[in-house]
């Protein structure tokens, strides 16, 4: 097991800049993902670590030491694609001994290893199939099964579980946290899904554009994006423009009370989760941070309702979530607590 | 309405079956007479032109050399076209354009054409006596497109990131060659291989530059036989050529199947 550095990473393809600059590390035995929206360099990232592509400039370090001259095949780091490109013509045991075979192992180390490696994901006694003969989820499996038996210093992940239906996806992900923890490899797993990789990373790593927008834990981002793209990747549904005034700060020209305006940069956004706003009765006299507006829109989800809020505040209507029996129309009352205003950075 | 056109797609297809396989069928059961002349249908059947064949000195001599021509052949036509296949399927160079043009020009060229100008060529450097040697390379020649074209698409419909996957399991880039892309493109050098061996074999209007004294090829001594002689010996030649052509036949269907001809 290692640590993975990515340090200043640069990769041009001619005049188009695809990573620029990126930072960032895992640790020993942990699982960081990379996320962001499809184009956003996420993937270019994955693959100069595994050493598909060369980087412009900038390092890469396996605990510490550069990789830029290895190729490949001797990085040791397993890989798990996105269409697992397991061997059509091999059986599920080749597929997994492959790696061993390719150091030279003895056959009978490679076989058993190969059985322990399949029975760790839970597929044994599936030697002797083809991939074609099953399910994606068991693909998926005999994927994380190659990429695992080799004990690679890293493992490298790019959407795994995109390619699944919804149920599956979901119980691979468990499946996948368990292999992970178990093994104890260091991951790096690149996803577009939000979800996906705020229920599996110890580190996220939020990307858009080809740079990197912020780095942190789970908790970290969720509590404090640090821009407006990453509150808004990660479902912030309400982002105004706003700006500091006296005592607080300003949104279209209404007047809010909001924590300490240090560290606040310029020009700034702000936003809020439609689930942080408090419904207030119209004859509430308390009138600090009070938004009025009109519902123009509802939908229901299932365990909420959620409506569009025609407000003050700008042209975009204020997202409002309230509980499952609680309708709402005409005019409503909303109340902003301080303590839950995101102060964003603009993009 | 649809009974209609399903009776008029079988009647299609009765037909076309005759127009292809009619003129065959012809050849095969005149190849059975006893009169020394072609005729259909025979008046009197015998097999006393295929003991004809094998007295004919030229006959065993020609088809064992357009058996080892067309198999050297194809070996090179295969190595050279995989080669070439991979660069295009996967290279990234300039004259990418220009090398599919050269490599695909000998299928747009007519081959008497092709044939004339090697002739020319040999003449000038004083080869054209190198016949064995000269018809392989003609063969390679007007071969490896074959292999090319069916190589290729193999190899561009491939996933690159069973390479890739190879690649990151510790499997340097021969061995992934060897291991991967091969096995990946097969359906693609079988079905290449056979249509390249079954191109030189058949083939009259490049050979017939390149034959000579020390090698000929079955189908120019079968020409130059007609040219000379209305027997029916070269009907008893082609039903043996057609068995022989069914036999291979089989034998693919058998072990690798036909899917190989109708893919892509």
């Amino acid at each position: 097991m290692s640590s993975v550095e990515v340090r200043n990473l640069v990769k041009k393809y001619g005049a188009f800049t695809a990573v620029r600059d990126a930072s960032f590390k895992a640790e020993s035995g942990s699982l960081i993902s990379i996320l962001g929206p499809s184009g956003c360099g996420k993937t270019t990232t994955l693959r100069t670590i595994a050493g598909f592509e060369d980087i412009t400039s900038g390092e890469i370090l396996l605990d510490d030491r550069p990789l830029a001259n290895t190729p490949p095949w001797r990085r040791n780091i397993g890989i798990v694609f996105q269409s697992y490109a397991l061997f059509p013509f091999m059986t599920v045991g080749a597929n997994v001994g492959y790696g061993l075979k390719m150091r030279k192992l003895a056959k009978s180390d490679i076989d058993r290893r190969t059985d322990e490696a399949l029975k760790r994901v839970g597929l044994p006694d599936s030697q002797s199939k083809y991939p074609r003969q099953l399910s994606g989820g068991q693909r998926q499996r005999v994927a994380l099964a190659r990429a695992l038996v080799f004990e690679p210093d890293v493992m490298l992940l790019d959407e795994p579980l995109s390619a699944l239906d919804a149920k599956l996806r979901d119980e691979m992900r468990f499946e996948l946290k368990r292999i992970q923890k178990q093994s104890g490899v260091t991951t790096l797993l690149v996803t577009h899904d939000q979800e996906e990789a705020f229920t599996l990373s110890d580190q996220i790593v939020v990307m858009n554009n080809a740079i990197v927008k912020q780095v942190g834990t789970p908790r970290e981002i969720w509590d404090q994006p640090g821009s407006a793209f990453v509150a808004d990747f990660i479902g912030v549904e309400n982002i105004f423009p706003a700006e500091t005034v006296a005592g607080g700060i300003e949104i279209s020209g209404n007047r809010f009370s909001a924590g300490s305006p240090n560290n606040r940069p310029d020009p700034f956004k702000v936003g809020f989760r439609s689930s942080d706003l408090v419904l207030v009765d119209a004859d509430n006299v308390e009138t600090e941070n009070r938004i009025t507006g009109e519902v123009i829109g509802e939908a229901y989800t299932g365990d909420s309702n959620v409506y569009q809020v025609q407000t003050g505040l700008g042209a975009e209507p204020v997202i409002l979530k309230s509980k499952k029996d609680q309708k709402l129309h005409g005019n409503v009352h909303m109340r902003l607590p301080p303590e839950k205003i995101l102060v964003l950075e603009e993009d | 309405m649809l009974l209609a056109g399903r009776s008029l797609s079988v009647a299609m297809m009765v037909f076309g079956f005759l127009f292809l396989l009619g003129p065959i069928l012809i050849v095969v059961v005149s190849s059975f007479t006893s009169a020394s002349y072609l005729t259909f249908p025979p008046t009197e059947y015998s097999v006393r032109w295929y003991a004809e064949v094998f007295s004919l000195s030229w006959f065993t001599r020609s088809i064992v050399s357009s058996f080892v021509i067309a198999i050297i052949a194809t070996a090179i036509s295969a190595v050279v076209g995989i080669l070439v296949a991979r660069a295009l399927a996967r290279g990234t160079f300039k004259a990418k354009a220009l090398v599919e043009l050269v490599v695909l020009t000998p299928l747009l060229l007519p081959v008497i054409v092709l044939g004339f100008a090697l002739f020319n060529i040999l003449v000038y450097f004083a080869l054209e006596g190198n016949n064995f040697v000269n018809l392989i390379g003609g063969h390679v020649l007007i071969t490896v497109p074959f292999v090319v074209r069916s190589v290729w698409s193999a190899m561009a419909g491939t996933d690159i990131s069973l390479e890739e996957a190879s690649l990151g399991l510790g499997a340097p880039p021969f061995v992934t060659f060897m291991n991967v892309v091969l096995p990946m493109a097969r359906p693609g050098i079988v079905s290449g291989g056979i249509l390249a061996f079954t191109y030189s074999f058949n083939d009259v209007s490049l050979s017939i530059f390149l034959t000579g004294p020390s090698a000929t090829t079955l189908p120019v001594q079968m020409m130059s036989h007609i040219e000379y002689s209305a027997d029916p010996t070269p009907a008893a030649i082609s039903t043996i050529m057609l068995t022989i052509t069914l036999v291979i036949f089989v034998i693919t269907s058998r072990t690798v199947g036909l899917k190989i001809f109708a893919e892509k």
